[in-house]
């Protein structure tokens, strides 16, 4: 079964997978991050452009790539114009689909806490 | 004779030609997995992946029991067997279970490594697939935990993603075995639940954690059975429970009793997608890790079929339904759990003793605690098909299923919240509508004036014709050995034995 | 370049090993029909039976279709092409028909007997199943009918059973072409309808009889269509009806134009895989001549579970016919499957969802039609990324995109076929069935990335630089496939282009 490539699903179009992110950060000269968001759309994310954001990132292209995927919580500012902070943010959907177009952040402080939420009765998954 | 370990397995498949080794430099970050997905996809053999970016001495397998041919090695049978044979040797063994031993020294804690020296991101941890929530430690993989205040211990197979160095995240549904003991106990008494997720040993050790096998009952009870022989454990280094004591890698640590959650997911999932998103799951915390030298990790890359997990539902999940009908007096002559249909379907063959049999096997099984919840459809047959032949049970399906009787639906029905096509809403509340299809002949029709009769060439002929034609096939120049099959299948055909 | 006649063919078939020469004797009994029977099961290549006992100088053969491979052979394409170009193929010579040509002299006329010389037992015909009520000259073969007032001729393969020396007997439905002629236009005049039973041709010439092809329309223009070359016909030489030049045996006679004048036939082990349709009085063919070449091959075909002969006309015939429905009715229609393992009872097709509910009006539109409507009772519809000539998706499909509920719809009261095996008895002789509906797609108010599931196929959930580095690599790995020309080959369909 799926022994050969077949068509991919049309809406799905426009999600464009990852480049490789230590090529990026080779041609670009600056760090490579991403998040994943939890709502449908980046509409909560735009509201927090330019502000100082606490939320949680993934490490894409660190110096030790044993790293890479380690999640870091971080301090920071962030646009989605993509060069108007230092480093790069990818943005990724709940279901892991790529966001096209590069966002840009600046990380004010980085640690190795992660994201703890409370507990939701109800929802099962 | 059982195999010892993950390596002696391995080795045994190699033989077999159902694995290689690949000795090129093969990155952890999606290259691993794809390979294994890949190999899943064409049927091949299982990678055996023996040098890994980043990790010098570690290897990365996948692909271990991924068809009838690894589960009848992994049980020491030949291969090239009728599924239905292998299964049925899987579901005598399951019925005596052998107790464990416990041994003091163990190759899994050949290294050993506790507190600031823990970092989760040294192990070779693959990135499966493009856009998944993180990197999985465990994906073929068990937890065990202890019960609270029995001596039950309960091994279940689930997935773990690395957050950071000393944390691993997973799911915990409430209506599992490790669900019933953490929500049902530990969270109640604000105690710490100790676990252990135990990375790489022989197959027959793992697969028994992927099903069900009812509370109370400790799976490495099963495990010895299946495999004829008791399964070694050790104790652990830093929790109070044992593991198998020739696993490749022991990760130890504790669920804290507290209802604090961390994102997890998506990753993709045995149903061949990924539906399930990010959501707050479990936080494992880690206190120690153990490994053996040069440690093998393991990596189900699920997806579509076939892969380990339509594998395991094809052995186990069959198993138990196999059971409850046995039980509950169903004249049951086979049950297939198709891998192309990801264990949500099952194919039930049968002597049909009265009407609507099709309909008490559907509540039977749909009711079940165990395997109840990944059933979405099943299929019943009459005895004359073979539920392994996918072309047979679909040719059935399209000439005996009456499209408004043979068919009924059961609506508001549980469902698990991976299942594909439930809409967000009714993912959330876990609420689907399983369904039935009766193949078989209704038994108010004559055999003589309504039954119609099969055209196959083993139906429609005397048996001299078939004998004659079967002994000379070869002769004419056709290459199947006809003979053969007749000599060994007339039985069947004849009527006098089932 | 077309295939002369069945013997040009059986050439074909043999050089691609699709062919095995059985020089033993044979018996007509049973024996010849076990044989093609278990080469269909075991997916084998056609046997033809050189020797058979009681007709010396007479052959038999069968299952000369039975598989896409002998399909793409039939219309020279590479036996090794996958199901969707075979099917393709077809599809596009469908629509360009190609007229007959008439000539003087046809081989299959090189002996010729009539009058009270016929006698229908010199014919090499088989005893096909055990139980079946007779010796079945006519199972892969057609019937030539003209119209009674226009130039149509209609070919249709229809079963005939051997009576008596003089006498077939046959079922002529009402609702299918030959009944359309018989019932409506040779019966009212009392008329006596000729026809010409024709058996042993290269197969495309036969197979276009096995399909519906609509009221009017020679199927013999579509076989020219689909050889590339016109079909020679010559003239019949004792009705007014031309048939194939180059076939085996032409059979010809006429229907009396009465319903008194039947005859008992059946039971036989019919397409569906089964012996459903009992013995019953049915229409008796009465014979003016018998025609044949030297040294003639007799192809019978008998059906049973599939893939037989039968399974792959309708998976190819049947499926052009409805694709034919949906592109006239401008359904974005992608691929359509006829599964030859589920007889023609299942349509599988792929669509790019342009809108809800499609799904049911693919289903209306096909389940509507006079052609094949009739034989379907489901309809699954998938998304654009399946694949639906591979079964092993669609179950997979079915298995986890098919809600049970929401994603069925049963039609109710729809028109049932006799040789139906799930109707009852009662359904079967007042024709009384349902249908239903399978929509495998996913809503289109599902949102993209909140709702819609990710697929993780190899092909799905890597990016193109990942899917690349391992096929190149594949064979490097110890591997036997040769995934890189697999992925120079199908890169340009995931590429969403």
């Amino acid at each position: 079964m799926h022994e050969r490539p077949n068509r991919r699903l049309a809406v799905h179009k426009g999600f464009s997978w990852g480049e490789d992110p230590y090529e990026i950060k080779k041609k670009e000269g600056r760090e490579v991050y991403d998040t994943i968001i939890l709502d449908d759309s980046r509409d909560k994310l735009l509201g927090e452009q330019d502000k100082e954001v606490t939320f949680s990132i993934r490490l894409l292209a660190p110096e030790n790539r044993r790293m890479k995927y380690c999640f870091r919580m971080v301090k920071a500012k962030i646009s989605q114009e993509p060069k108007k902070y230092k480093d790069i943010l990818l943005v990724r959907s709940q279901r892991g689909l790529l966001f096209p177009g590069n966002w840009s952040i600046e990380i004010l402080e980085m640690s190795k806490d992660l994201q703890w939420v409370a507990h939701t009765t109800g929802v099962l998954t | 004779m059982a195999f010892r370990d993950i390596r002696g397995y391995i080795s045994s498949l190699v033989d077999s030609g159902e694995a290689i080794r690949i000795k090129e430099e093969i990155d952890w970050d999606l290259g691993a997995s794809a390979i294994v997905r890949l190999a899943n996809q064409l049927g091949s053999p299982a990678p055996i992946m023996e040098n890994i970016k980043d990790y010098p001495g570690c290897s990365l397998a996948g692909a271990l029991f991924s068809n009838y041919r690894r589960a009848a090695i992994a049980i020491g049978l030949d291969p090239d067997l009728h599924p239905s044979e292998i299964l049925n040797l899987y579901h005598r063994r399951s019925k005596h279970p052998i107790k464990s031993l416990i041994v003091d020294k163990a190759p899994c804690q050949e290294n050993v490594i506790t507190g600031d020296d823990i970092n989760l991101l040294e192990l070779c941890a693959p990135y499966i697939h493009e856009g998944d929530g993180g990197r999985y430690l465990g994906s073929w993989q068990f937890i065990a935990t202890p019960d609270y205040d029995t001596d039950w211990i309960n091994w279940g197979m689930c997935h773990l993603m690395v957050h950071n160095e000393t944390t691993l995240g997973g799911l915990l549904l409430p209506q599992e075995d490790i669900g019933i003991m953490f929500y049902g106990k530990y969270l109640p008494n604000k105690k710490p639940m100790p676990w252990a997720a135990v990375i790489g040993t022989e197959p027959l050790t793992t697969i028994v954690s992927a099903a069900p096998y009812g509370r109370g009952k400790s799976e490495v009870d099963w495990a010895g059975g299946l495999r004829l022989e008791p399964v070694e454990l050790v104790k652990c280094v830093s929790q109070p429970l044992y593991v198998p004591a020739n696993a490749e890698i022991i990760i130890e640590g504790v669920v804290d009793p507290d209802v604090l959650r961390l994102y997890e997911g998506p990753v993709g999932e045995y149903t061949g997608y990924r539906t399930s998103p990010r959501m707050p799951r479990v936080a494992y915390r880690v206190t120690a890790i153990t490994f053996r030298n040069n440690p093998i990790n393991c990596v189900a890359c699920l997806g579509v079929p076939t892969d380990d997990s339509d594998m395991m539902a094809a052995v186990l999940a069959r198993s138990d339904m196999l059971t409850t009908m046995e039980i509950n007096g169903i004249p049951v002559v086979d049950i297939s759990i198709p891998p192309q249909m990801v264990s949500h379907a099952a194919i039930v063959s049968v002597g049909k003793p009265h009407s609507n049999v099709a309909n008490r096997i559907a509540t039977l099984l749909f009711g079940t605690k165990n395997t109840g919840m990944n059933l979405q459809q099943l299929f019943v047959c009459d005895e004359d098909i073979d539920v392994f032949d996918i072309k047979q049970v679909l040719h059935a399906f399209a000439t005996k299923c009456h499209p408004k009787k043979g068919i009924t639906y059961y609506d508001n029905q549980p469902a698990t919240p991976l299942l594909p096509h439930l809409s967000y809403e009714d993912r959330l509340l876990g609420r689907t509508t399983k369904v039935v299809f009766d193949c078989t002949w209704p038994l108010e029709w004559s055999p003589t004036r309504d039954i119609p009769v099969r055209g196959t060439f083993w139906d429609m002929y005397a048996e001299r014709t078939i004998e004659k034609i079967c002994n000379k096939w070869q002769e004419w120049g056709y290459p199947q050995d006809m003979k053969r099959v007749w000599e060994e299948g007339k039985e069947r055909a004849s009527w006098k034995k089932k | 370049m077309a295939y002369r006649d069945l013997r040009d063919f059986l050439d074909a078939l043999e050089r691609h090993g699709e062919l095995i020469r059985i020089k033993d004797e044979v018996d007509w009994d049973m024996e010849a029909g076990g044989i093609i029977r278990l080469a269909c099961q075991l997916n084998a290549p056609a046997p033809l039976m050189e020797n058979i006992k009681d007709y010396p100088g007479q052959r038999m053969m069968g299952g000369y279709f039975s598989n896409y491979r002998k399909a793409a052979i039939a219309i020279g394409l590479d036996p090794d092409s996958d199901r969707a170009t075979v099917l393709d193929a077809y599809h596009q010579r469908i629509k360009h028909p190609i007229k007959p040509i008439i000539v003087n002299r046809g081989a299959c006329q090189e002996n010729v007997i009539t009058g009270d010389e016929v006698n229908l037992f010199d014919i090499v015909s088989p005893m096909p199943h055990d139980g079946d009520a007779g010796r079945y000259i006519a199972t892969w073969q057609f019937i030539a009918t003209p119209d009674y007032d226009t130039d149509w001729i209609n070919w249709g393969m229809y079963r005939q059973m051997i009576q008596n020396e003089r006498i077939l007997g046959g079922l002529v439905m009402p609702m299918q072409d030959i009944g359309y002629q018989f019932y409506t236009k040779y019966l009212p005049n009392k008329k006596p309808m000729p026809w010409a039973t024709v058996i042993g041709t290269e197969p495309i010439t036969t197979i276009v009889s096995a399909a519906p092809y609509g009221i009017g329309r020679s199927e013999v223009d579509w076989a020219g269509g689909l050889r590339l070359e016109p079909v020679e016909l010559v003239k019949c030489v004792t009705q007014p009806l031309y048939v194939p030049a180059n076939a085996e045996f032409i059979i010809e006679g006429y229907v009396n134009p009465t319903l008194e004048d039947r005859a008992y036939e059946g039971p036989w082990g019919e397409y569906s895989g089964y012996r459903t349709s009992p013995r019953a009085p049915r229409t008796a063919f009465h014979v003016t001549a018998i025609t044949y070449r030297n040294n003639p091959i007799h192809t019978h075909s008998p059906l049973g579970v599939p893939v037989d002969d039968s399974h792959m006309a309708f998976a190819i015939l049947c499926r052009s016919d409805m694709l034919n429905v949906l592109e006239d009715n401008a359904i974005p229609v992608l691929g359509l499957h006829v599964p030859p393992e589920m007889v023609g009872h299942t349509v599988v097709v792929s669509i790019k969802k342009p809108q809800s509910n499609l799904a049911n009006l693919i289903a209306s539109l096909l389940f509507g039609t006079k052609n094949t409507g009739m034989a379907i009772r489901d309809v699954i519809v998938c998304d654009e990324d399946v694949d639906v000539y591979d079964l092993d998706q669609v179950l997979h499909v079915l298995a986890t995109k098919w809600h049970p509920r929401r994603g069925t719809t049963f039609y109710d009261n729809q028109v049932g076929m006799p040789l139906t095996p799930y109707l009852s008895m009662e359904e079967r002789i007042w024709g009384k069935s349902a249908r239903n509906v399978y929509d495998c797609t996913w809503p289109l108010d599902w949102s993209p990335t909140r709702d819609i599931p990710v697929r993780s196929s190899f092909w799905d959930i890597y990016s193109e630089r990942v899917i690349e580095g391992v096929c190149h690599q594949w064979q490097r790995l110890g591997y036997k496939e040769d995934m890189k020309k697999v992925w120079e080959t199908g890169k340009k369909l995931v590429s969403w282009e």
